[in-house]
């Protein structure tokens, strides 16, 4: 039964995606180390999907949040071999970082161009694998939508929310680093000012929604998919405003380490994973996980948000090379104008 | 006569082990030289081409050898006829090659030889595959994918043809090998073709399966004169010696560096105690000493020379750098001014509890006691998520009841946990305990015949208190405030999460942030740890030197029981004052914990229609990856406590039972340990215990423990030593009259008697490596997290309410472990 | 100076009973000492006198004023008190001169007035060089004294003393035996001083009550508890003492198991212990003595001979003689032995063997 159903996946993966020559997939064997951001349950499904389609595989997931894999990984960096052999972790600055740190390894996925709605590195050291998308949230139950901001401008700028909103750490946060990186391209550094001005608390998402449901916090800027998970896994009310100024889109990338300096040298497993979570098995995970797919044409949703090809329209979009080039600038800013008195 | 005689086998004692000592000494010089070529050899000659050339050129001469030791075992794992075929192949190959041989021979060397599976030739000829693919060219993924399709009969046809261009530079190679070498000269093109060899044989059937190459490339990496050492093997030329020297170079050195000062040391130790003859005692000395000088100075001292050193010439660059940056000025002065505030509520606090709790007849003492430890017991960061619940300007629980009470405004306010003020409050109801718990026991150890003449003499109760008490407690009085502050300088979790909102930046903090952003960060963040590790140190002297010269705490020889004094009529108010203390600072922060694990939507009260849940406890204790945790940090506290408390055991016997100098010296370590801020431990062990200095243990589970050592480990070793100075020496003195040895009569004797401060020491280390964060945070692996570190990755990624299901679920661990121990010691054992 | 009256107090911790029944008067301006062998309950009477336990039932009166009862309760610096610790609790971040006038500063009494008394103190202890100094920087008698200034320098009523000379040596013992008596005799306070050395209760008490387990077993002179011990037990712990086993018969004592007999003529009938003490036994020409024997064992201790003497069935008796009266005694001689004087007890029911008395 299983083989039948790998062999299904198999056909669905040559179907429309690539001809890899590693198509047999009893051939791809060994063990992989992935680090990931993904949430717990995702990676439990995951892992059962790729024990299916690999049977030969042993996956490793290790996961952390993004800030606690970074430092991690820093640190082993030092040591010149890395302790994964892929990572499912932060954004396209992160990997354009790693890229030139020659970490990365080179890999083909067939037909990317018209696979992918978002941008992926040229010489195929890094492809998005899913989508986070930085919105603001508020508690419908204690708030109504007219008495909370509409835009990010507003999110920093109007009075009425001094003390009562909340971000994450833009030093320890690739995401919200992406996100700030995006509104300084649009507002200059004065947006930082304003958040500065409006005591913008710095804290975890996780933290931060806690102060939304006791009321401490009115509005803050966090993840859709931490919003998403709560509503379907607390039932909770907590509930997305979808700026009008634009909402972030931040893919998140799929990176594959460079052979010698990874942690069991196993590249073609590794590759044959990115290539499957690239299909329509893995991006259907990607969904349940409450982020968006990467695939053009994807019509389906994560959970009760809302269309994301309407999102692209809205996108503000991150200037991904500024964001790694100037981010100890951006960092500076923040730090002096928004964490400082 | 007898007099002669004796002197001359003293005499000869001596003799004998200076000799000793000198064998060692220049074994230890022997292995530093050795190293020392190890490492010269493959840094000149980085990979040894002759060698190898000579190797391939020697095949012509050799066939048996190297199918004996080379092609074989390379093919047994080969099943049946695949396997002979190819075999006769090869063998047909290089017996056409180089010899002619009739076909019976063939098939008898084929049997003799699969006979025969020789594991070291097996390494040799998979070793030398690593020879090639490091230092010699590689074969990359798409070569491998055009081997791995071809069928077998191809692949074998290919080897047969590669390994004829091993042989004859001008023989015909296949079109996937040709391409692979075009360009390439001499051994390079050799290497390629083996290279091309060994991958085409792995490309089907392994006969070297993946975990094997996998974890020869692995060695290889590390590149170092190991692979020469085994390419040279190949030869035949090299001895076993040599070959564990080449590969292992810095660990060697190592070795016999602390070899050389081992001997250096204990040549000083016997002469001072002019005995010449070896005892196990010093050997445990000095295996003590050599571990605090290898996990903590040499870290320490790395740590500061990279901070002065950044790029190899001295520069205070990074120190001018770091310092005059207005936000890190502004996170010292925030540190300074947080850890003094601490200390001195903390001791205000401290000691007129301590008095009270063991020195009047308050009501329920004895449950107060326990009770102002308990916070000992738990992460402080666990405070910070309670008072944030209770005290943030908006909606904080107590805030609200004070706006209800006294009528105020809306909010915020009137109290604001995120601020200065709301940061030294939550650090002093965590670390008050600390001074608590020496002032306590300084208190019990103190002759109560000195309270009692100052009252004969006419003074009351409370002018005792402060005319004879205070002053004579002042040693341990201020060694319990340093203790806090430097507790309170060092911690994270708690200005990480009550700081960082208000805009209140720590030391500790920026540390963190400085460590996220590569590898500049990295010497940022160590520039910065060593303005912690100056005030760890600066306090350390006043604390152990200055004061300890003043050590006014008499142990009386009788067991009297102190005076208790009768409050009289002060004494329900007391009472009454202590508990709405203890109501304040302990209750109602676990309580809040414990509610919010109960909810679901935080905003709601708890008994709200459908807001208590116990899935938030369901869950973590359903997951895998909790009890997985939960046995990691058991384990690791339970090592490190009793490791620690062996140490301690030692080390206390060092202190008060020998007379040896510089005893005083692993002493000072092990305090400079303790405070020393975590973070700065851990980012020093990073840094040098990869490899660069012959010890890799990063990534292990050695390394989190050898941290939580270093910092933990002067906990037990004061409970112990203390304990150890109430036992008379006469009673070990009288063991070893009996004909016990040092070792017998520790474990017989003096074990026995203070097996209760044991359990309070061992226990007293268990707790805080149980639930460890900072250094966690920092040297975790995958195999390797700890409960301490889930809870703040729950805490901060996960959800409020899960993170303190589990918090809680911590704090009945210990708790439970704590009566466990309590039982197990009948009731002796308390801290 | 005040009179301590000591009225039916008992004392228990919980099932054990320390103190029994005690019931004592101390005059106006005498030296009583509370002896017995460890464990007796004589600190524990004191540092009820003092203050720091209450008695389980029984009162404490100071002259007419009750400080202990189940009423009323003085605490330890109301009581108008000195003492002196067996660890001499001399203050060590305090200098010698500010260990003594501490009870003076807290009575607040002004500075030129301290300075008077400790000096006058300090003199009779021989100390005055020494005011400046750190108790760390004196020897164990040097502490004791300013621990004994410390007490007497606000003229407190009574004078309290826990074996304060256990922790010197022997010389020094002896010397500060002395002293203490002369300040005594020189402030006239009335002194109550615990000890389980019989030597000291001797030379310096006008009174000793002797305690054993809690009870009181007799309270006299010295010259009383020593010639008239009450019980066997207190025989035994002052002054060195053998015992012998007899029956009253016909005027005369026989002595259990040796056969030989000694004259009496007292009241006492029936199963009797005999005490001899050792200085009252004195060599005789043969066949004179009251007693015959055969040394066993002789210790020569210069100003002594020290010898035990079999007088056959193993009952044996310890003669202390002077050397030159015991010329020619040796291990194994056959003696003859003149009997003084004799202590004679009733034999209690309960077989209890007052020889052995363990401390």
């Amino acid at each position: 039964m299983k083989k039948i159903l790998a062999l299904v996946l198999c056909l669905i993966m040559s179907l429309g995606m690539m001809s890899n020559a590693l198509a047999v997939n009893e051939d791809v064997e060994g063990k992989i180390t992935v680090y990931t951001s993904i949430y717990q349950f995702v990676i439990d499904m995951m892992s059962a999907e790729l024990k299916n389609e690999f049977p030969n595989l042993e996956v490793e997931f290790f996961y952390g949040g993004t800030g606690s894999l970074q430092t991690k990984l820093t640190g082993e960096m030092e040591t010149g071999t890395l302790g994964c052999d892929m990572m499912l972790v932060a954004e396209p600055a992160y990997s354009l970082e790693l890229k030139e740190g020659e970490w990365l390894h080179q890999f083909e996925v067939e037909d990317a161009d018209t696979m992918l709605r978002f941008p992926y590195d040229e010489e195929g050291y890094w492809y998005p694998v899913r989508v986070c998308n930085m919105v603001i949230a508020y508690n419908p139950e204690l708030y109504t939508p007219d008495q909370l901001p509409k835009t990010f401008k507003e999110f920093a700028e109007d009075p009425s929310l001094k003390g009562l909103i909340s971000m994450g750490n833009p030093l320890t946060s690739g995401t919200t680093m992406a996100a700030v990186a995006a509104l300084t391209d649009k507002y200059g550094y004065e947006y930082f000012d304003a958040l500065g001005a409006n005591d913008v608390m710095i804290e975890s998402g996780s933290v931060a929604l806690g102060k939304l449901e006791t009321g401490e916090c009115k509005a803050v800027m966090i993840l859709e998919e931490s919003v998403l998970q709560a509503r379907k896994e607390k039932g909770s009310k907590i509930a997305c405003i979808y700026p009008e100024d634009g909402v972030i889109l931040i893919p998140s990338t799929a990176m594959i380490v460079a052979e010698e300096k990874s942690a069991n040298m196993n590249t073609e497993a590794c590759e044959a994973v990115a290539n499957w979570l690239l299909s329509e098995a893995g991006q259907k995970l990607i969904l349940e996980g409450y982020m968006h797919s990467v695939f053009a044409g994807m019509k389906e949703v994560p959970f009760d948000s809302v269309d994301t090809d309407g999102l692209i329209e809205k996108d503000m979009g991150v200037d991904w090379v500024r964001c790694y080039t100037q981010r100890e600038e951006i960092r500076t800013e923040f730090q002096e104008r928004v964490t400082v008195e | 006569m007898q007099v002669q005689t004796e002197k001359k086998t003293r005499n000869a004692a001596e003799i004998r082990c200076k000799i000793g000592l000198l064998i060692f000494l220049l074994l230890g010089a022997a292995m530093v030289a050795a190293g020392w070529w190890g490492i010269n050899l493959y840094n000149e000659s980085g990979f040894d081409q002759e060698a190898a050339y000579g190797y391939i050129h020697k095949l012509s001469g050799e066939v048996d050898r190297l199918y004996e030791n080379g092609i074989l075992p390379v093919m047994n794992g080969l099943d049946g006829q695949l396997k002979t075929a190819i075999e006769l192949r090869s063998r047909e190959l290089l017996v056409s090659a180089w010899t002619d041989a009739a076909k019976e021979d063939r098939t008898a060397a084929v049997d003799t030889y699969l006979s025969k599976a020789a594991d070291p030739a097996r390494e040799q000829m998979e070793l030398l595959s690593v020879t090639y693919s490091v230092a010699g060219p590689k074969v990359s993924s798409k070569e491998k994918k055009a081997m791995a399709a071809l069928s077998d009969a191809e692949r074998a046809d290919f080897r047969r043809q590669v390994l004829a261009g091993v042989a004859d530079e001008t023989s015909e190679l296949p079109a996937l090998a040709s391409d692979a070498v075009e360009g390439e000269e001499g051994l390079e093109r050799a290497g390629i073709l083996m290279q091309l060899f060994l991958t085409s044989v792995n490309g089907s059937s392994e006969p070297l399966n993946g975990d094997h190459i996998n974890g020869l490339k692995k060695a290889a990496r590390s590149g170092d004169a190991r692979i020469t050492a085994y390419g040279m093997t190949a030869e035949g030329g090299v001895s076993w010696l040599s070959q564990l020297v080449l590969s292992n170079t810095k660990t060697i050195i190592l070795a016999g560096i602390v070899l050389l000062f081992d001997i250096v040391l204990l040549f000083f130790l016997l002469k001072a105690d002019n005995s010449w003859h070896m005892d196990i005692k010093w050997i445990v000395i000095l295996i003590i000493v050599d571990f605090l000088v290898l996990f903590q100075v040499m870290p320490l001292v790395y740590l500061v020379i990279k901070a002065f050193f950044p790029e190899g010439s001295f520069t205070f660059e990074v120190f001018k750098r770091l310092y005059t940056y207005p936000m890190n000025l502004g996170a010292l002065s925030n540190t300074l001014i947080a850890a003094a505030a601490t200390m001195v509520l903390g001791t205000l606090l401290a000691f007129p509890l301590a008095w009270l709790v063991g020195r009047t007849n308050l009501y329920g003492k004895k449950f107060f006691r326990s009770l102002f430890v308990l916070t000992y017991m738990v992460p402080p960061y666990l405070g910070a998520m309670a008072w944030l619940r209770l005290l943030n300007p908006n909606v904080g629980t107590i805030n609200v009841a004070l706006r209800v009470l006294f009528g105020l405004s809306d909010a915020p306010g009137p109290l604001n946990i995120y601020s200065l003020g709301g940061m030294i409050w939550v650090l002093t109801t965590f670390y008050y305990p600390y001074a608590f718990i020496t002032i306590s026991r300084a208190m019990e150890k103190m002759d109560p015949s000195l309270e009692e003449a100052s009252r004969v003499s006419g003074a009351s109760p409370i002018t005792t208190v402060f005319k004879i008490t205070l002053p004579m407690m002042t040693p341990s009085l201020i060694a319990g405030a340093l203790l806090v502050f430097v507790c309170a300088a060092s911690c994270y979790g708690i200005p990480s999460i009550i700081g960082a909102p208000g805009k209140v930046h720590t030391v500790t903090t920026r540390i963190i942030e400085y460590n996220g952003l590569g590898a500049q960060g990295l010497s940022d963040a160590t520039g910065l740890s060593v303005f912690l590790m100056v005030i760890a140190i600066i306090v350390l002297y006043i604390s152990d030197f200055v004061i300890a010269k003043k050590q006014y705490i008499t142990v009386s020889g009788k067991s009297t029981r102190p005076n208790i004094v009768d409050l009289g009529k002060w004494r329900v108010l007391l009472t009454a004052a202590v508990g709405l203390f203890a109501v304040i600072v302990i209750l109602i922060p676990f309580a809040t914990i414990l509610i919010t694990s109960f909810k679901v939507d935080l905003g709601k009260p708890l008994f709200d229609s459908a807001n208590f849940t116990v899935s938030h406890w369901q869950t973590i204790f359903s997951r895998s990856e909790t009890m997985t945790c939960l046995k990691n940090s058991l384990v690791f506290g339970a090592v490190t406590a009793t490791v620690g408390i062996v140490i301690a055991c030692t080390m206390s016997y060092l202190l008060q039972r020998t007379r040896i100098r510089g005893r005083k010296i692993p002493d000072f370590l092990i305090t400079l340990g303790s405070g020393t801020p975590s973070v700065v431990i851990a980012l020093g062990l990073i840094m040098t215990m990869k490899g660069d200095f012959g010890l890799n243990i990063y990534n292990t589970a050695y390394i989190m423990i050898i941290a939580y050592l270093i910092k933990y480990l002067m906990m037990g070793m004061r409970t112990v030593v203390s304990a150890m100075s109430q036992i008379h020496v006469s009673l070990e003195e009288c063991s070893q009259i009996s004909g016990a040895s040092w070792f017998k009569t520790m474990f017989k004797i003096t074990g026995p008697l203070i097996f209760p401060s044991i359990a309070a020491g061992w226990f007293l280390i268990f707790i805080p490596s149980f639930y460890e964060l900072s250094m966690t945070a920092l040297l975790y692996s995958n195999n390797t997290k700890t409960i301490g570190f889930q809870l703040y990755e729950y805490w901060t990624y996960t959800s409020q309410q899960q993170a303190s299901a589990m918090a809680f679920g911590i704090l009945l661990i210990v708790v439970a472990i704590n009566f466990l121990l309590n039982k197990l010691t009948k009731g002796e054992f308390s801290i | 100076m005040s009179s301590v009256t000591i009225q039916n107090v008992t004392k228990a911790f919980g099932p054990t009973v320390v103190l029994e029944n005690f019931d004592a008067v101390f005059e106006n301006g005498e030296f009583i000492t509370l002896l017995g062998p460890s464990g007796c309950g004589k600190t524990t009477m004191l540092r009820i006198v003092a203050g720091f336990e209450k008695p389980t039932s029984g009162s404490v009166m100071f002259d007419e004023k009750v400080v202990s009862s189940d009423k009323v309760f003085l605490p330890p610096e109301k009581r108008d008190i000195g003492m002196v610790f067996q660890s001499y609790a001399v203050w060590p971040h305090m200098t010698v001169y500010e260990n003594v006038a501490y009870p003076l500063s807290i009575k607040k009494v002004d500075k030129a007035a301290i300075k008077q008394k400790v000096d006058r103190v300090l003199a009779a202890v021989h100390l005055t060089q020494y005011a400046d100094r750190i108790p760390s920087q004196l020897s164990g008698g040097q502490q004791q004294r300013v621990a004994l200034a410390r007490a007497l320098v606000a003229e407190p009523a009574l004078l309290l003393l826990d074996e304060p000379l256990s922790n010197l040596d022997a010389k020094l013992r002896e010397s500060m035996r002395f002293e203490i008596k002369e300040i005594q005799r020189e402030y006239g306070i009335t002194v109550m001083y615990v000890t389980h050395d019989q030597t000291e209760a001797m030379a310096m008490s006008d009174r000793i009550v002797v305690i054993n387990r809690g009870v009181i077993q007799q309270v006299g002179s010295p010259r009383e508890i020593y010639n008239n011990p009450a019980n066997p037990f207190v025989a035994d712990f002052v002054g060195k003492i053998e015992f012998v086993e007899g029956t009253v018969k016909d005027g005369w004592i026989e002595l259990d198991g040796c056969g030989q007999k000694l004259p009496y003529d007292g009241d006492v009938k029936g199963r009797v212990i005999v005490g001899i003490r050792p200085e009252n036994i004195t060599y005789a020409e043969e066949g004179e003595g009251e007693l015959q024997g055969v040394v066993k064992s002789h210790f020569y201790l210069g100003d002594v001979d020290d010898c035990r003497i079999d007088l056959g069935e193993g009952k044996e008796v310890r003669v202390i003689a002077d050397p030159y009266e015991s010329k020619g005694v040796e291990t194994g001689k056959k003696v003859s032995l003149k009997v003084r004087s004799f202590l004679v007890y009733p034999q209690q029911e309960d077989g209890q063997d007052f020889r052995k008395i363990l401390t």
